[in-house]
């Protein structure tokens, strides 16, 4: 279920992380024009994401921060904006680092 | 009797005021406040010009607003057009030159597109003019209208890679939410969730449907967070999932739901592409107490078929038997009727079907051919079947290249057009693969340019940027050449092979 591709960083700063999620954004369902993202806005609403690309970018996640994203975990509230994101991936290496299991 | 799509809404309105019309996000809004809304929008557009038969476009995610909307151009005299929320700004223009809607009303959210699109139309504006019309409580002039004026536009792909706006009339709608109400035994207390979009006319008859019986509607916006779709789905008690194998599919890897008590589900419904028998097994499980039916349709006549539940074990592979008040039989190219266990194209009778593609009566004329009797015209649907002798359909295939990516309409045409607007790209093609998930996800394969550099990226970006979410290709191979048949033609069949997830 989880592949760790990448190892949990230590300490990976929580402005890092969120310049990291902004930038797959942007490269990926943007075509690099990151100007009008703004990273509080809903990734849905702005047509930025669809189910596919969720899916897609939770892959993205487990695998570059290696964090296990479960089931329950996949809500707006965690991933429906850059900000939720950082947030959510920040507690999720912390929650790793600190032995809490996935 | 005439039959108006409004009055759905009216009368329910009227005979239970207070029940619950529709439940979206923290937003929960009665059948009295909806009609109310409803009328506001119809006034407020009456006052902007729309009068009856104007076209009236609609750019909005599954929302209050959206269903709100849909009702009040009908009670306005206009005709919704109700299109993909992800469309992007130069399919905008095209559908806007297309069917030169008075007025478009849009979402905030889609404002960049909009605005790029650059379009010569009045926009109302989800969040400013449309919440002011949802709270005007102005009388709604009576525009006249008689259950044979259009009451929709809904675009769909063809094999020519133009969409065409399929033309609905009210005595379509009114007949064909009648007819799946009544297989479907839908009752008043029933909670039904809605996460297709309602620019898809499974995801619209969800809210005609709801207005004509009474019950509750639940709309999600999207099935990006499946695990807060089930989490809805427990917390209102609904009893009807509408989906499609792709929904299925990704509810089913969440299996078995942990705490959350879904023992309300009375019945899921399928449509757009065959429900895999591993997902059948797998709903069974899931929810045992749930029916399952298993049906068919095209936008060109909504629905043409259902399986009753009872049936589904004999009858493996089927879509079922004609829907109440039309008949289906299969023809061979001369268009007569074929004996059971034949295959041929499908063909449609009843008052379900289409008034015709708007302002294309070449392609209206291929497609709505005479009947039997003098004067009717009938459906042929392009699509191959074999029927059994108890009237049971099977679907064989497509007489064209379309295919169903999921459960919407892919045209291949569409999609190339689109990649060789890349200046890089010499040649494309666009093949079906089959995907569990998907159906049939879509791969692009492309030829560069001799001397031009091509990464699968590039493709996948320009493809993001240019159109909807559902059409951008899963899969991209970049290959020196397309194989081609002694002819020339793209074996497209070849490409289609060695792709793997």
């Amino acid at each position: 279920m989880s592949h760790y591709g990448q190892m949990p960083e230590q300490c990976i700063a929580p402005s890092e992380i969120k310049a990291i999620v902004r930038g797959y954004i942007v490269t990926n369902f943007l075509f690099g024009d990151g100007a009008s993202l703004n990273d509080s806005a809903s990734l849905l609403e702005a047509g930025a994401l669809d189910s596919t690309g969720v899916m897609e970018m939770v892959a993205f996640l487990e695998d570059r921060f290696g964090i296990v994203v479960k089931d329950v975990d996949l809500v707006p509230e965690n991933l429906d904006s850059v900000d939720r994101i950082a947030t959510f991936v920040a507690a999720a290496t912390t929650a790793q680092m600190a032995g809490g299991t996935p | 009797m005439k039959s108006l799509v409004h009055d759905f809404l009216l009368e329910t309105a009227a005979r239970t005021p207070t029940a619950t019309a529709l439940i979206c996000g923290d937003q929960r809004v009665s059948f009295a406040e909806l009609a109310a809304a409803a009328g506001g929008i119809a006034a407020t557009l009456q006052e902007m010009g729309v009068r009856r038969g104007d076209r009236v476009m609609l750019l909005l995610e599954n929302s209050v607003e959206m269903v709100a909307a849909v009702f009040g151009i009908a009670m306005a005299g206009g005709v919704f057009v109700p299109i993909n929320s992800t469309t992007k700004a130069a399919k905008l223009a095209d559908l806007i030159a297309d069917c030169t809607p008075r007025v478009l009303i849009a979402g905030a959210a889609h404002a960049p597109v909009v605005d790029s699109a650059g379009a010569d139309v009045q926009v109302l504006w989800g969040g400013g003019g449309l919440d002011d019309a949802m709270a005007a409580r102005p009388a709604v002039t009576d525009p006249g209208l008689i259950d044979q004026d259009l009451v929709a536009i809904i675009y769909t792909s063809g094999s020519s890679g133009v969409p065409k706006g399929v033309m609905l009339t009210h005595r379509n709608m009114a007949n064909t939410a009648w007819a799946i109400s009544t297989y479907l035994g839908n009752r008043p207390d029933d909670v039904v969730i809605c996460m297709l979009p309602m620019s898809f006319d499974y995801g619209l008859y969800q809210a005609i449907t709801g207005a004509r019986v009474g019950f509750a509607v639940v709309l999600e916006k999207s099935f990006a967070f499946p695990w807060r779709t089930l989490e809805n789905m427990a917390a209102h008690r609904v009893t009807g999932l509408p989906g499609v194998p792709t929904i299925f599919a990704g509810l089913l890897q969440l299996a078995p739901f942990g705490d959350l008590d879904l023992s309300a589900l009375r019945y899921v419904t399928n449509t757009a592409a065959a429900l895999p028998p591993a997902h059948i097994r797998g709903l069974r499980e899931a929810f045992p107490q749930v029916q399952i039916f298993s049906m068919y349709g095209l936008t060109e006549c909504t629905r043409v078929s259902w399986l009753d539940p009872a049936r589904l074990d004999d009858k493996i592979g089927s879509v079922g038997r004609a829907m109440p008040n039309s008949e289906v039989y299969v023809v061979d190219d001369a268009g007569r009727r074929l004996p059971p266990h034949h295959v041929g194209e499908l063909v449609v009778r009843g008052a379900n079907v289409m008034r015709g593609y708007w302002h294309k009566p070449d392609v209206t004329a291929r497609r709505l051919r005479d009947g039997e009797i003098e004067g009717e015209k009938v459906l042929y649907t392009g699509d191959l079947f074999r029927m059994d002798a108890e009237g049971f359909l099977y679907f064989v295939g497509r007489v064209d290249d379309i295919f169903k990516c999921r459960g919407e309409k892919v045209s291949p045409k569409e999609v190339e057009h689109v990649l060789h607007e890349i200046p890089a790209v010499a040649e494309a093609a666009i093949v079906p693969v089959p995907d569990p998930v998907d159906g049939m996800a879509i791969k692009a394969v492309v030829v560069p340019r001799e001397g031009a550099a091509l990464t699968e990226d590039e493709v996948r970006r320009h493809c993001r940027a240019r159109l909807e979410s559902y059409l951008v290709p899963r899969f991209v191979e970049i290959r020196a050449s397309l194989p081609r048949s002694e002819n020339g033609k793209v074996r497209k069949a070849a490409l289609a092979e060695n792709t793997s997830n």
